[in-house]
């Protein structure tokens, strides 16, 4: 199984180093120009991360790094997954598709449908990864993106071990990669049309006042719940707010590397290789360079074990009553 | 000529379609839409747009004359055979032609959606189905050749915001305007695509920002669902782990006991950080909804927005009664 670690302007080529030492064998960014912003600012992102810090924003920079990947013979992909551009966006994109190209980059990850098609004319030689936002929730939407010649799928966050287990038994041949770590939300990304950048925060993290309501079977009426109800409902979402991972919630009972690390399925891993899965993406653009190391050793530390149990990978976590509450987990 | 289609997700909306001639007739009062009120009735409201936007708006062609039934947002709801027929049937028996609405859903989804396509892809009409999955679109494009497939608002993925439902945001520059106001599904390749595997339509929600496409003599017709705007949806449910023991809250594979049909969330967000002094606090919408897994706006779009649509190839009003769940 090879570890895919999400990469962004913070990173140094020293840290490439340090990265692959700890066992990261793919990379992948964005990358968003002063061109792209001036005309669309970053918050129509070419890659659905609108922070410059976040990927790439100048060409001498990517390419640097891209060099220092391929000369320890690892790989990097360029992500253009939004999920909309319209026309006049695709002059710019395709640019930055020529350049790269140029400088060597080894795939590409989309969503849209037009834009692959477009790659696939111009750069048939380009590998197409499907982005985890395209929403491939099933075996038939494994076919309907096979007649684009991709060659990997990046499978959902919201799959259980199961589901792709028979995705991957009904399409075979092709590379499956799985989130790992990082960037879990209850909200679908194939499915999210919230805006993320024109707030501070998007609205799914807002401290929401939530007020539940019965229906009433009358047509379309509704009820106040009873006490007993409301109390019920109040601790379902506290304890959803945990597992959103809510700043002002988690903050006060994890320690500084869970607040590094976050969300894991490190505990997943065998039962993802049994299942086919060739890559572990740790959705790590925008972290701090310490998160990503912190990260890639851990998941490098259980793809290497030869007893990959649970009590060795809560070992690994380092956190077992985090583990033990069950909602920072990938695939529960 | 702009139809008219009434949206029913699940068997527990039956009367919507039972008094189908009733919101047509109905009397809409102006009942505000405000928690705080003990008479709070949140959807009353949405027949009064009914009444103040769409009756006007369509004045001699204000009839049904299709329903759409199935649940969009969650493979749980996939309705049963059983229901299915019932509901088609009392279409036949008030003159109404059918639409079935699917989810995204895992292979576990397909298994239950395949006996529902069967049955509709046997009818004598060939029945529209909408999907919301690429996966359920290559199965019915390859499968069920006499069913018709269009594509689902979920498919749409145009950005949009609730908070900036009355002002969108400040210091936006015009080519990010244009992006939000537009739909990629009108670019060639997803034209070719979809409409080699039998895509005539595609489904908008109405968003903040306004719509720019134009489908006249595109080749394609759009629809428009009201006045309900989806936010976002997932897999993950806080209403379906209400009854749950603790460890098995927000997990995929334990299954929920279909709370949402129960109970709704109203979501009022917190006051701007600036204390109140940025150009969105005034598009703080108070408006959102939450049932089970998916996230609503109401959209209050007046007469002259949809009228304008209408001048633009969107020809389809999917008028959701109901929170859409």
């Amino acid at each position: 199984m090879k570890i895919n670690v999400g990469i962004d302007e913070k990173i140094k080529e020293q840290d490439i180093e340090r990265l692959v030492t700890l066992g990261a064998d793919e990379f992948f960014c964005g990358i968003m120009t002063d061109a792209w912003v001036d005309n669309y600012g970053s918050q129509m992102s070419t890659n659905r991360r609108t922070s410059p810090v976040e990927q790439f924003t100048d060409y001498r920079t990517i390419k640097r790094i891209i060099d220092k990947i391929h000369s320890f013979g690892k790989k990097v992909t360029i992500v253009f997954n939004a999920h909309t551009y319209i026309e006049e966006q695709y002059p710019l994109l395709m640019e930055y598709l020529r350049i790269l190209c140029d400088y060597g980059i080894d795939a590409v990850t989309v969503t849209n449908i037009d834009l692959l098609s477009r790659i696939n004319s111009e750069h048939p030689d380009l590998p197409a990864h499907i982005s985890g936002d395209a929403g491939v929730y099933n075996s038939e939407a494994v076919r309907f993106y096979k007649r684009f010649g991709i060659k990997r799928i990046i499978l959902p966050r919201h799959l259980t071990v199961s589901e792709i287990k028979e995705i991957i038994k009904s399409n075979p041949g092709l590379e499956y990669e799985c989130f790992i770590m990082e960037m879990r939300c209850a909200f679908e990304g194939a499915y999210c049309f919230l805006s993320h950048s024109w707030t501070q925060k998007p609205l799914c993290q807002e401290e929401n006042k939530k007020m539940y309501y019965k229906y009433l079977p009358s047509l379309g009426r509704a009820a106040r719940i009873t006490p007993a109800e409301h109390l019920k409902t109040e601790d379902n979402k506290n304890r959803y707010d945990v597992w959103c991972h809510k700043d002002s919630i988690v903050q006060t009972f994890m320690s500084v590397k869970d607040r590094y690390v976050q969300q894991c399925g490190l505990c997943q891993i065998a039962e993802l290789r049994k299942a086919g899965v060739n890559v572990l993406k740790i959705a790590a653009r925008g972290t701090e360079p310490d998160s990503k190391f912190i990260s890639v050793s851990m998941v490098k530390k259980v793809i290497s074990s030869p007893l990959p149990d649970e009590k060795f990978c809560k070992s690994v976590r380092g956190n077992p009553e985090i583990c033990d509450l069950k909602y920072m987990c990938y695939y529960r | 000529m702009v139809e008219l289609a009434l949206h029913i997700p699940g068997i527990r909306d039956i009367t919507f379609l039972e008094n189908v001639e009733g919101t047509l007739d109905g009397v809409y009062s102006d009942i505000p839409l405000d928690p705080s009120q003990d008479d709070f009735i949140p959807l009353p409201p949405v027949t009064r747009l009914f009444g103040i936007v769409l009756k006007p708006l369509l004045g001699k062609n204000l009839k049904f004359n299709r329903v759409y039934f199935g649940a969009e947002f969650c493979q749980c709801l996939i309705p049963s055979l059983e229901h299915l027929t019932r509901i088609k049937k009392l279409c036949e028996k008030k003159e109404l032609k059918f639409t079935f609405v699917t989810p995204y859903v895992t292979d576990f989804g397909i298994k239950q959606l395949v006996p529902i396509f069967s049955y509709l892809n046997s009818c004598d009409e060939n029945i529209e189905v909408v999907v919301n999955d690429y996966g359920i679109l290559n199965l019915i494009s390859r499968d069920y050749p006499r069913l018709l497939p269009i594509l689902g608002r979920c498919m749409n993925k145009m950005e949009r915001d609730p908070r900036f439902a009355k002002k969108l945001p400040a210091g936006m520059i015009p080519g990010q305007l244009r992006v939000w106001q537009e739909t990629c599904l009108t670019l060639p390749y997803y034209k070719r695509i979809l409409g080699e595997m039998g895509v005539k339509r595609f489904e908008f929600d109405i968003v903040p920002q306004g719509i720019k496409t134009d489908f006249s003599g595109s080749g394609f017709s759009a629809s428009l669902y009201y006045p309900w705007t989806f936010v976002t949806t997932g897999r993950v449910c806080e209403t379906g782990s209400l009854s749950l023991e603790d460890s098995k809250k927000f997990r995929l594979d334990v299954s929920c006991a279909k709370e949402c049909r129960e109970y709704f969330a109203y979501w009022v967000t917190p006051p701007c950080e600036c204390n109140n002094k940025c150009e969105t606090k005034s598009a703080k919408s108070s408006y959102i909804f939450q049932v089970g897994n998916t996230i609503f706006m109401l959209c209050e779009a007046p007469a002259d927005v949809l009228r304008e649509l209408f001048s633009r190839g969107f020809d389809r009003v999917v008028y959701e009664p109901g929170l859409p769940l």
